[in-house]
């Protein structure tokens, strides 16, 4: 297993992956409505396990960047929503990063599955 | 892959595909490459239109009523404006199921040019063209009708713009006019004419999907799912980049004269605008007929096709060559009387290619191609096996 994981195609897995729960997040704070704010059980579980200064860090340094620049994009692109609804512009911000996170996904799964791309001919031997 | 012989126009075309097929296998491997898997990428964005436009079904209201009046009573643009704004990710499927329309259009178009430079559109093949063009022109409708929906100043205009097409037919033009407008003028009923039109039509394409499959033996239906991934990824991505919005609501009391074009289905609309109704339907119709009559028009020069013979007292009736074959070109009859195997395999010449799949199929030496003999076919194929290395 270990070896697996240092060998190129495991470097190559695990770093896709990381990257695809990297954008995994962002789908989760978009969905937020790209705000610093984690709802309350987001709350409890990261201060459990010691990680929520970390965390909400991350997120609050999130928004004034990208979530602005999200915002903004969006807005001169005539989304709005209905401000009496629990729909958000951050449903736009989900879809980004799940299509983002789907090609990381695709080109880590045809890098992975390469090898087995390869076509093998066999001649019939007649009766 | 056909031969097509060599001063023939498709030869050119034939080799650019393919040159481009062999660049992205290089890149993709050919597991992954969407040239192997072009017919399954529209029908992987018809899916994703079932599942977007089934949420959108279940809020949408098929009516005019007050249109004019107030934002506050419930019609087909309220109810569209509310799954933008109000439902929650409503503005997102709208999206999806808008520009899963249009990938469906590249897709299909792409799918199009490929059997025809790859010559695989005629002959054999000439119910799968014939069906793809009919199932391309449904589409095409069908998304039109998506756009009528909407129930904006556009839609407006392009109901007014088909009922005035219809109108101009000779003969049958009043009675369109009466079955698209479902009355003699816009009303209500118009719109659940729309409706029924966009939604059951949808569901007819599952049906002309199984012509287009006929004689098909292994038709590739899916794509791998990393393929997958990337055609939804596209479709996301779009959602994002260019989110829908709906124009004003529409108002019987005006006329409209000029909207935003959409030319992945609108653009016979362009066409309609910039010629009299007469020229129009003269330049669709010749059209259309011109595209479907492609496989009997480009007819390359080349010899005759042999067509596989099965050597009847060799046949065994395993079906084997009835399974391998490409075209369903081998049909598995009832053997002759004092023949001690129960099946005999026979070639049904029209739907014949002289591939010559059927010839490595049998294990039995039991049919032949009558200029390519077993044995010659076997030498051809280690031929180039050695050559490729």
């Amino acid at each position: 297993m270990i070896k697996y994981i240092l060998s190129p195609k495991g470097i190559i897995l695990l770093a896709f992956a990381g990257a695809v729960i990297a954008v995994s997040v962002l789908m989760a704070w978009s969905e937020l409505g790209f705000s610093g704010t984690l709802p309350d059980w987001l709350t409890d579980l990261t201060t459990r396990i010691g990680l929520h200064g970390l965390i909400s860090e991350s997120f609050n340094n999130l928004k004034p960047g990208l979530g602005g620049d999200l915002t903004k994009f969006l807005e001169g692109k005539g989304v709005s929503v209905n401000p009496k609804s629990t729909a958000s512009l951050g449903d736009y911000g989900y879809i980004l990063f799940m299509g983002i996170a789907l090609v990381i996904a695709g080109i880590a799964i045809m890098i992975i599955g390469k090898e087995d791309a390869e076509e093998k001919t066999v001649i019939p031997v007649k009766k | 892959m056909q031969k097509i012989v060599d001063n023939h126009p498709l030869k050119a075309f034939n080799s650019l595909t393919l040159t481009l097929e062999n660049i992205t296998n290089k890149v993709m491997t050919s597991k992954y490459n969407p040239f192997y898997y072009h017919g399954a990428l529209p029908q992987y964005y018809l899916w994703v239109l079932y599942l977007s436009g089934l949420l959108l079904f279940a809020y949408y209201i098929p009516t005019i009523d007050n249109a004019y009046f107030s934002k506050n009573l419930v019609n087909a643009w309220t109810s569209v404006d509310y799954i933008t704004k109000s439902l929650p990710f409503g503005g997102v499927i709208r999206g999806i199921h808008r520009y899963a329309g249009d990938a469906m259009v590249i897709t299909i178009f792409l799918h199009a040019i490929r059997v025809w430079f790859t010559d695989r559109y005629r002959q054999y093949r000439w119910l799968q063209w014939v069906s793809g063009i009919i199932l391309a022109i449904f589409v095409l409708f069908i998304g039109q009708t998506g756009y009528y929906l909407v129930w904006d100043e556009r839609s407006l205009l392009l109901t007014r713009m088909t009922a005035g097409a219809f109108e101009a037919i000779p003969f049958i033009g009043s009675g369109l006019k009466t079955w698209f407008l479902n009355g003699d003028q816009i009303t209500n009923l118009t719109l659940s004419n729309f409706l029924f039109i966009h939604i059951g039509l949808s569901f007819f394409l599952l049906f002309g999907l199984w012509v287009h499959y006929l004689r098909m033996t292994r038709p590739v239906m899916t794509p791998p799912p990393a393929v997958n991934y990337i055609l939804t990824a596209f479709v996301l991505i779009c959602v994002f980049l260019f989110p829908i919005n709906s124009g004003q609501m529409a108002d019987l009391n005006t006329q409209p004269n000029a909207f935003e074009i959409d030319w992945f289905f609108l653009f016979p609309y362009a066409l309609l605008s910039q010629m009299p109704v007469g020229a129009y339907w003269a330049v669709m119709v010749l059209g259309t007929v011109a595209i479907t009559a492609l496989p009997w028009i480009m007819i390359p020069k080349q010899p005759a096709i042999e067509t596989a013979e099965v050597v009847l007292n060799k046949c065994t009736g395993c079906s084997l060559c009835y399974k391998d074959c490409p075209y369903q070109a081998i049909e598995m009859v009832p053997a002759p009387a004092g023949s001690r195997f129960k099946l005999l395999a026979t070639v049904k010449d029209f739907r014949c290619s002289g591939c010559g799949v059927c010839v490595g199929a049998c294990a039995f030496d039991a049919i032949d191609l009558p200029d390519l003999p077993d044995a010659e076919v076997n030498a051809k194929i280690k031929a180039l096996l050695e050559a490729k290395g």
